[in-house]
């Protein structure tokens, strides 16, 4: 999925696979916050509708 | 003329030069008719209950119809490059009852092994008597020729036949109009855009390949090459023999390295045109907006999946219940999901453009996230019955047998 991402010309660090079991709350929370942290950095999706914010 | 080939003799691996008895067929079928006669020879003696062929309305118009009855298949016959159907799509659970035998050129015959794959038809209940392929033809693309390059009215034509490169159409009043595939192609004419650039013409993966390449002079437009590509191919040649449709002789070293060199000839200009159609486009951003203007006017009329021949999925499938237009923003998030889902299986077989209505050149995106994807596996879709690589188990069923291991991580 990630080179299918890749050709369609999206950065592939958007797509993030993780197995979290539902004991690991703490695991959880991190990688979200990783997660958010990354899409930030990338910045708006080129996919992204104009004047949606 | 070597002696005729006694039906016990026939073997997997023969490459043989054959005809039909019939006058009659012989005068119907294109090279002697010998696929019709095996099919009509499969039905008469009961080998199979049903043939699925091709109804000829016109020579741009037909319709695929199963049948039982002889007849029907005696008026099948011909070759009919303007009526680029996939016959594999018709081959489901609701229809596959029994014994079935079709005639199929090669990207019908890639997707019935696809199809096979997939549970929805049976292997072994299916005969599948492959047709070299040199390219079809969209009948719309074809009117246009007709009216631009020929000056001819569609209704004046009685056939058609591709010869040494050139499209000749023959007329009622009896004349020849013929004009160069390549010539008609700089046009943007000629085959269609799936066809220019496919990679199987001789369908080795079929039971039997049939076609003209390979045929020597003396019996041009008589006689059709044939290779017995398995037993159940042998078994349908066998049959056809001993109900006396059909006779054949072993074809010559010089036949069988024509047809080689046919087949290699139509896959040079395909390689070339590849390269053409799929020059890589190395900016990211660039291949997004290739991707968005391309999709920019599909109206989600399902089109391309309801003919697509190797997706099996019916009714409920990712791709349509996945997506909605109003969350398609920007780009039509129904086909990224068909992009996904066949990746592993798209055979570039055009039907998708085809029928399109926005007139997208879909097969040329399917492909570009295909192809590269396949290569990474190794894996030809519809060539052999290896599984597909996103259905192994295990790692190891992805490696090929030249040994080098599978590039998953």
């Amino acid at each position: 999925m990630r080179s299918m991402l890749k050709e369609l010309g999206l950065e592939e660090e958007r797509l993030q696979l993780n197995w979290i079991s539902a004991s690991e709350g703490e695991k959880f929370s991190e990688v979200v916050r990783a997660v958010t942290e990354q899409v930030r950095q990338l910045g708006p999706s080129i996919l992204k509708p104009e004047g949606v914010a | 003329m070597s002696e005729l080939k006694a039906g016990s003799d026939i073997k997997v691996g023969d490459k043989l030069l054959g005809w039909a008895v019939s006058e009659d067929v012989r005068s119907r079928g294109a090279s002697g008719g010998l696929v019709t006669a095996v099919l009509a020879a499969a039905l008469e003696t009961g080998f199979v209950e049903r043939v699925l062929v091709l109804k000829r309305v016109s020579e741009f118009e037909a319709y695929p119809v199963f049948t039982s009855d002889v007849k029907e298949v005696l008026e099948s016959a011909g070759s009919m490059h303007s009526v680029p159907v996939n016959l594999a799509r018709y081959l489901k659970p609701e229809t596959c009852s029994g014994k079935i035998a079709l005639p199929a050129k090669p990207c019908d015959t890639r997707a019935v092994v696809e199809r096979a794959k997939r549970n929805v038809l049976s292997p072994e209940n299916t005969y599948v008597i492959g047709l070299n392929c040199g390219g079809t033809m969209h009948p719309e693309t074809v009117r246009k020729m007709l009216e631009a390059v020929y000056r001819l009215g569609p209704e004046e034509i009685e056939g058609e036949e591709i010869l040494k490169g050139k499209l000749v159409f023959f007329t009622k009043d009896g004349k020849e109009h013929a004009v160069p595939i390549d010539d008609l192609e700089a046009e943007g004419l000629g085959r269609r855009d799936s066809c220019r650039y496919c990679q199987v013409k001789v369908p080795k993966n079929a039971d039997l390949a049939c076609g003209n390449w390979g045929v020597p002079g003396d019996l041009a437009g008589k006689g059709t090459f044939v290779e017995v590509m398995t037993e159940k191919g042998a078994e349908l040649l066998r049959n056809a023999v001993h109900a006396g449709f059909a006779e054949l002789i072993s074809a010559d070293e010089k036949g069988i390295s024509a047809r080689e060199k046919v087949n290699k000839v139509m896959l040079g200009m395909s390689e070339k045109r590849k390269a053409e159609v799929f020059a890589p486009i190395e900016n990211g951003g660039e291949r997004f907006e290739y991707f968005r203007k391309e999709l920019e006017n599909c109206i989600h009329c399902g089109a391309c999946k309801a003919v697509c021949p190797v997706c099996t999925c019916g009714e409920d499938s990712k791709c349509t219940a996945y997506s909605s237009l109003a969350d398609s923003y920007r780009m039509s998030l129904f086909h990224m999901v068909r992009f996904l889902h066949l990746s592993d299986s798209c055979i570039g077989c055009g039907q998708c453009e085809d029928v399109c209505p926005a007139e997208i050149l879909l097969t040329r995106l399917y492909q570009r996230f295909a192809v590269p994807i396949q290569k990474e596996y190794r894996y030809i879709p519809g060539m052999s019955d290896r599984t597909p690589p996103f259905f192994a188990l295990k790692p190891e069923d992805n490696e090929d047998k030249e040994g080098s291991g599978c590039s998953c991580r």
